[in-house]
């Protein structure tokens, strides 16, 4: 059995092959031609004398040929190393990262074409985990304080009404409906948080769904939690859309919250489902968004000035929407038109 | 005692406050720095809890607005008595910030309120005051178990009645006009009317019984203080 190909070895194999090889074919030539002229001078009668200065001949050939042998070995030797350097480089960060840190870069400079190839891909490698990580780690940063606030609420809320001194049937019933509200809370963030978790790991998963079906799920939902803000739908019976159905009703249910949120009383949301350009609008009459801040809005963890919400909701929505197809974001609706529109374009067909 | 609860997460700071309200503690709720200020504009606040990560601002930031004195002030603010950090931020340089901002103590959520009473029960403390019940005479008030008793006979008191005894108890000797009654003892969305302060002194004198321990000093106000 023979151990794994040593590069190196290799390179001076053929470092070898291509330089020392030559130049000894070269010395047997010559000390081949010598020989040949003795054996024509010994033709002519003093064979002894000639063959004894014809053997002494090929002896410093030898020596040279040995000499030149070695010290082809040596610079072949040296000049694989600085062939195969680069790797040692690449070999040195990759067992780096395997100690932890994905911040390191190889950041290679001046290594052949297909070192430097391979370096620079390794680089990019690295800066996409690295982003990957980065994200992940803002994820649950957030996460944890997006799932510890609602949770000390609870806690908070659970020693008052323990520490009451004759709590009333009445207290009961109100410490339970703060509880019913603070557990749909943390539903929600957990809910948001395993449509993101799902779609870091597979991108949607779009199949054959009804949007205006998903709409009207959504819609029932929001009635059941939030009458006070009407809805209003318009749209076609029905719109079949090659879409990820779980993850674009999560994203609808966040715009539409978001939109109830900042919309006065009384007023409704519109959502709009448009076929031709398969798209779904949430239209709210509230503020609107400053235009400084129109991008902010979809950071993880961004708040909105009254300060409530998730910070996560409309970050999700723009990962949904980028996974199914793109999002538009108008604010105000016009001049003197103030409110918000979110749009979201399904590049898939219609199913 | 009045308070002003800062905090951001509306959710949150409607079971905090009602927490405080159990401690008969009069609490208004803010949820940024812009309504904070508001309230301090017309109020003066015995205690505030201030949350640091405000959605318009640092609470830091406010924290050393309210110590800062009157004359230096942009927008003047009432400086309440007392300032106590409620906040996620735990590492020992955000306390020390915290504390050298003028805050009198420091709390990390999540916090419990049995502690958070207490801390606000040891703010609200003076120095020369005992920590057990309070005693006037033959009255003795307990502000951890919010109970009061006169001669050994527990007195039945409503929050109100217990949370306006309490603030003359902790002023001992003072005299205390209506409408600084009014500020400490009531929070902005009770309906308060003048009338319920002397509503609710004629009906805690009542309880208290004879010899009278609240007396009126004309034109002024009460005091609470040993018979005469």
């Amino acid at each position: 059995m023979r151990g794994p190909k040593s590069l190196r070895r290799q390179l001076l194999l053929l470092g070898f092959i291509a330089v020392v090889l030559p130049v000894l074919t070269l010395f047997v030539i010559v000390a081949a031609t010598i020989s040949s002229e003795e054996i024509s001078v010994a033709d002519d009668g003093r064979e002894m004398v000639v063959a004894q200065e014809s053997t002494a001949i090929p002896r410093e050939i030898i020596l040279g040929a040995v000499l030149v042998s070695a010290v082809g070995c040596v610079v072949v030797w040296v000049w694989a190393g600085r062939a195969v350097r680069p790797m040692a480089k690449i070999t040195a960060v990759a067992n780096e990262i395997q100690a932890g840190s994905l911040d390191r870069r190889i950041d290679l400079d001046g290594g052949t074409v297909e070192v430097q190839a391979l370096a620079d891909s390794f680089d990019g490698m690295l800066h996409r985990l690295s982003h990957a990580s980065t994200t992940q780690q803002q994820l649950i940063e957030d996460a944890s304080h997006e799932l510890r606030t609602p949770l000390a609420a609870l806690a908070v809320n659970n020693e008052i009404i323990l520490s009451k001194a004759d709590p009333s049937p009445e207290d009961y019933l109100e410490s339970a409906q703060r509880n019913e509200a603070l557990i749909a809370r943390l539903q929600m963030t957990i809910d948001d948080l395993l449509v993101d978790a799902r779609d870091r790991s597979r991108r949607a998963q779009q199949v054959d769904n009804d949007l205006v079906e998903i709409v009207a799920r959504v819609v029932d939902q929001h009635r059941a939690v939030n009458p006070a803000i009407p809805i209003i739908v318009r749209g076609p019976k029905e719109l079949h859309l090659g879409i990820d159905g779980p993850s674009v009703q999560r994203a609808l249910v966040n715009l539409v919250e978001n939109a109830a949120r900042y919309s006065p009383p009384g007023v409704p949301v519109e959502i709009d489902v448009v076929a031709d350009v398969p798209s779904i609008s949430v239209t709210d009459h509230g503020p609107g968004i400053a235009s400084d801040q129109r991008e902010a809005i979809f950071d993880r963890y961004f708040q909105g000035p009254d300060g409530g919400g998730a910070g996560i909701g409309l970050a999700l929505v723009k990962q949904v929407a980028e996974a199914n197809g793109s999002i538009e974001v108008t604010s105000p609706l016009g001049p003197d038109r103030p409110g918000t529109r979110f749009t979201i374009f399904f590049s898939s067909g219609q199913g | 005692m009045r308070v002003l609860l800062v905090e951001d997460d509306a959710q949150l700071g409607e079971v905090v406050l009602l927490g405080l309200r159990q401690e008969h503690l009069a609490v208004d709720h803010a949820t940024t720095v812009a309504e904070a200020i508001e309230l301090l504009l017309v109020t003066k606040y015995d205690i505030v809890c201030l949350d640091l990560g405000l959605p318009d601002g640092d609470g830091l930031q406010l924290c050393r607005q309210l110590r800062t004195p009157a004359d230096e002030q942009d927008v003047l603010v009432t400086r309440p008595d007392r300032v106590l950090i409620l906040t996620a931020r735990d590492d020992v340089a955000d306390r020390v910030a915290g504390l050298d901002a003028g805050a009198d103590d420091y709390l990390i959520k999540p916090i419990k309120m049995a502690e958070l009473a207490a801390r606000i029960r040891a703010l609200s403390r003076r120095s020369d005051q005992p920590a057990g019940p309070l005693v006037i005479g033959d009255l003795s008030v307990d502000v951890v178990a919010h109970a009061a008793s006169r001669g050994g006979r527990a007195l039945d008191l409503t929050g109100r009645e217990f949370a306006v005894l309490r603030y003359f108890a902790l002023r001992m000797g003072e005299v205390i006009s209506s409408e600084e009654l009014l500020e400490h003892c009531w929070d902005a969305n009770t309906d308060a009317f003048s009338g319920s302060v002397r509503v609710i002194l004629s009906r805690l004198r009542k309880k208290l019984g004879d010899p009278a321990v609240i007396h009126t000093i004309k034109g002024v106000g009460y005091r609470l203080g040993e018979p005469q």
